[in-house]
C-alpha cells in the first residue's frame, strides 16, 4: 500500500520556507534577468512577483519550477534543489507543486477531463470514475463544470486559464505558482478567482506564487510582494511595506502621487523640457 | 491494507444504512476505499447510505471526489447518500467544493439521416465555393501583380530558393531512379524483337511527357505543399492572418503570393532537370546493358521527341504547381484547433494536392492523345 501522505503541513519552523533564491543570477547566457536575488516564499503565503513586462517576471518563475536553470546561485523548492535531482527524485517534489503557465497550456490533443486527469494518472493509482469525479470537481470549482468533455480549442482564453487552474490543482499541491491568472479574465471571474485562490490557501495552508500586475488582485491576495526591474531586485516585503514604499517604481506601479523623482524620470517631462 | 475497512453496518436493510468510516480518504487509499464503499453500496436495496467520517478521518480533493463518486451511483440507484463529518478540517475542505447545480442538462437534439445528408452537402458545398473564391483572388492577385508587382523581388527570391534550389536533390534522386527502372523494365522485352534502340524514344517520351512533370508534383506536394499549408494554418491559429486583415494588409497577398510565384517559377525548371536527369538513368541501362553507344541513343531520343512533348511537359508542371499552391492555401486557411488543427490541414494538404494532380495529369492525358 502506498504511503499516506501528510494531507495538511505541519507548520514547523524549519520547514515554513517552501522556495527560495540564494544568490541567484537567472536569465539567458546573453542576457541576464535578475541578479543577486535572496528570496523566501513562505508556506501559507500569498507572494506576488511583479514588474513591468518583460523585466523577468515569468523567467523568476521557470527558475523556480525547475525548467531554466540559474545562471549562478542556488533556487531550491520544497527544500530541494531541482537542478541536482535525479529525476525521479525531481519528478516526487514536482507532484507537490501546481503550475498554471500564462496562456493555459492544456494539451489540445485531450479533453478538458482528460487534461485534469493527467497528473493523476500519471502519480496515482486512484479508479477512473474516481478520477472523472475529481476531475469534475475541480472544473465545478472553476465554474466550467459543462466543458468538462470539451477540447480546449473550443474554450474561450479565460476559460482555458481556468480548466488550467484546475488541472494545476489537481493533486492538491502544496505550492502552487500562476502565471497571470486573472490577465484576460473579466473583472467578475478574476475576482471570483482571487476568491477561489485564498479559500485555497486558507484551507490547504498551501503557498501561492503569482506573476501579475493587477492592482486589484494584489491588493487582494498579496501577503507579499516581490518586485523586478530589469536585471534587479526592486524590493521584497510584505504588502503593507510596498504600498508606503517611496521607492519610485513602487510609487509609480503603485499608482500612488508621483513623488518628484518619479516626476523629473518620466517621459513627459523629458519631452517637455527637450529643447 | 485491501479490504480491511473498519466500517460497523448499524440498522436493518430497508430503511437505511450508516457507515461509521475512520479510514483516510486520500489520494493513496482511494483505490481501497472505493473498492470497499461500492460493495456495500451494493448490499443496499432501498432508503439511505449514511457515512459518517470519524473525527481522525483526513480528506483530500481525491476524496472528496470518491464521495461525489459515490453519490452518483447511489443517485443511479435511487438511494439517498449523506455524508457525516465532525471534523473541521474536513468540513472545511468540503466547504470549498460546492454542490453541483439540480438543474437537469438540456438534451442535445440529434440530427436526422437526412439532416446529416444535408449537413455533409452543405459542408462540401461550402468547401467547394471557398475553393473557388481563393482561386480566383489568387489568380487575379498573380496576374495583376505581374504588371504592378506586389512582391518584393528579393522574398521572390528567397522563396525560389527555399521551394525550388533546396528540392533539387530529393527529385534528382527520385527521378534517376524512376529513368533507370523504366528502362530496366523495358529492356529485357525490348531485347527479345532486338528493338534496343527503341529505349531511348521509350525512356525520353515516358520521362518528359508524365514521369518529369508528375514525380516533380508528387515530391513538390510533400515538401512544399505541407510547408505552405502549416505555415498558413499556424498563422490562422496564432491570428495572425486576422491581424493581417484588420491592418488592411490581404493575407492572400502577404502570405500565399510569394510562395505561389516561386511555385509556378521553379516548378517547370525542375521538372526539366527531373526529365533530363530521368533521362540518364535510362542511359546508363541502354549503354550497360543493351550495348547502345551513347551517339546512337543520343540521335534515337532527339528523333523521337516531339516539340508538343516539351510543351506538353511544361504546361503540366505549371497547372501541376498552381494545383499545389492553392490547395495548400485553401486547407490552411480552412484550419481550425490548435496544435492538432495544424497537423491535419499539412496532411490533408499533401493528400489533397497529389490527388489533385493525379486527376489533372489523367485530364491532360485525355485532352494530349483523344484531342477530347
Amino acid at each position: 500500500m502506498p504511503q499516506t501522505e501528510p494531507l495538511f503541513s505541519q507548520l514547523t519552523p524549519d520547514d515554513d520556507i517552501v522556495a527560495e533564491t540564494r544568490n541567484e543570477r537567472i536569465g539567458y547566457p546573453n542576457l541576464t534577468t535578475l541578479e543577486g536575488a535572496n528570496l523566501k516564499f513562505k508556506r501559507g503565503e500569498v507572494t506576488c512577483i511583479i514588474g513591468g513586462s518583460g523585466c523577468g517576471k515569468s523567467t523568476l518563475m521557470k527558475a523556480l519550477i525547475g525548467l531554466l536553470p540559474p545562471l549562478a546561485g542556488e533556487v531550491r523548492l520544497l527544500g530541494e534543489n531541482l537542478y541536482a535531482l535525479e529525476e525521479d527524485q525531481r519528478n516526487a517534489v514536482l507532484r507537490r507543486v501546481g503550475v498554471l503557465f500564462q496562456n493555459g497550456a492544456l494539451i489540445n490533443s485531450l479533453s478538458v477531463a482528460e487534461n485534469i486527469m493527467l497528473p493523476m494518472r500519471r502519480h496515482t493509482q486512484m479508479p477512473e470514475a474516481v478520477m472523472l469525479a475529481t476531475a469534475r470537481l475541480k472544473l465545478r470549482q472553476v465554474g466550467l463544470e459543462h466543458a468538462l468533455h470539451m477540447l480546449p480549442e473550443q474554450l474561450s482564453g479565460g476559460m482555458k486559464k481556468r480548466a488550467a487552474l484546475a488541472r494545476a490543482l489537481a493533486l492538491d499541491p502544496e505550492v502552487l505558482l500562476c502565471d497571470e491568472p486573472s490577465a484576460g479574465l473579466d473583472p467578475l471571474t478574476g475576482a471570483g478567482l482571487d476568491r477561489l485562490l485564498l479559500d485555497i490557501r486558507r484551507i490547504f495552508k498551501i503557498s501561492i506564487i503569482v506573476v501579475t500586475h493587477e492592482l486589484n488582485s494584489i491588493r487582494a491576495i498579496a501577503d507579499r510582494i516581490v518586485m523586478v526591474a530589469p536585471g534587479r531586485l526592486v524590493f521584497f516585503g510584505p504588502l503593507a511595506e510596498a504600498l508606503i514604499s517611496n521607492d519610485p517604481d513602487l510609487v509609480s506601479f503603485f499608482g500612488r502621487q508621483a513623488t518628484e523623482q518619479t516626476a523629473s524620470n518620466s517621459l513627459y517631462h523629458l519631452l517637455t523640457e527637450a529643447p | 491494507m485491501a479490504g480491511d475497512v473498519r466500517a460497523a453496518l448499524r440498522g436493518a436493510p430497508g430503511d437505511g444504512v450508516e457507515l461509521r468510516w475512520d479510514q483516510d480518504l486520500t489520494r493513496a487509499t482511494v483505490p481501497t476505499a472505493w473498492r470497499s464503499l461500492n460493495r456495500t453500496l451494493r448490499t443496499i436495496k432501498d432508503g439511505e447510505l449514511h457515512l459518517v467520517l470519524a473525527e481522525s478521518v483526513q480528506l483530500d480533493s481525491a476524496g472528496v471526489g470518491l464521495l461525489e463518486e459515490i453519490r452518483n451511483l447511489a443517485m443511479a440507484r435511487q438511494l439517498h447518500f449523506r455524508v457525516a463529518a465532525n471534523s473541521p478540517a474536513v468540513r472545511n475542505l468540503l466547504s470549498i467544493y460546492t454542490a453541483p447545480p439540480d438543474t437537469k442538462p438540456t438534451p442535445v437534439r440529434t440530427a436526422g439521416p437526412f439532416e446529416q445528408v444535408g449537413e455533409k452537402l452543405y459542408a462540401a458545398l461550402d468547401e467547394a465555393f471557398h475553393f473557388l473564391v481563393l482561386t480566383s483572388d489568387t489568380t487575379f492577385l498573380a496576374i495583376r501583380g505581374l504588371v504592378r508587382p506586389v512582391v518584393p523581388w528579393r522574398t521572390f527570391v528567397e522563396q525560389c530558393i527555399r521551394i525550388g534550389s533546396q528540392s533539387l536533390p530529393i527529385i534528382a534522386l527520385i527521378s534517376f531512379l524512376v529513368g533507370l527502372t523504366t528502362a530496366l523494365q523495358a529492356a529485357y522485352q525490348l531485347r527479345q524483337f532486338g528493338a534496343n534502340i527503341y529505349i531511348a524514344n521509350l525512356v525520353g517520351v515516358a520521362m518528359l511527357a508524365e514521369m518529369g512533370p508528375l514525380m516533380t508534383a508528387i515530391v513538390m506536394a510533400g515538401r512544399c505543399g505541407s510547408s505552405i499549408a502549416a505555415e498558413i494554418a499556424t498563422m490562422v491559429i496564432a491570428e495572425e492572418v486576422d491581424a493581417l486583415k484588420t491592418m488592411g494588409i490581404p493575407p492572400l497577398r502577404y502570405v500565399l503570393l510569394p510562395r505561389f510565384y516561386a511555385l509556378i517559377f521553379t516548378q517547370p525548371l525542375l521538372t526539366v532537370m527531373s526529365t533530363a536527369i530521368g533521362i540518364l538513368g535510362g542511359l546508363l541501362v541502354a549503354v550497360l546493358y543493351l550495348d547502345l553507344s551513347v551517339p546512337a541513343f543520343w540521335t534515337q531520343l532527339v528523333d523521337g521527341l516531339a516539340m508538343r512533348d516539351l510543351v506538353q511537359a511544361m504546361l503540366k508542371s505549371i497547372v501541376f504547381a498552381t494545383i499545389i499552391g492553392l490547395t495548400a492555401a485553401h486547407v490552411g486557411f480552412r484550419a481550425r484547433g490548435g496544435a492538432t488543427g495544424v497537423g491535419k490541414s499539412t496532411t490533408a494538404a499533401v493528400v489533397a494536392s497529389i490527388f489533385m494532380v493525379i486527376v489533372a495529369d489523367a485530364i491532360f492525358s485525355l485532352i494530349f492523345y483523344f484531342g477530347v
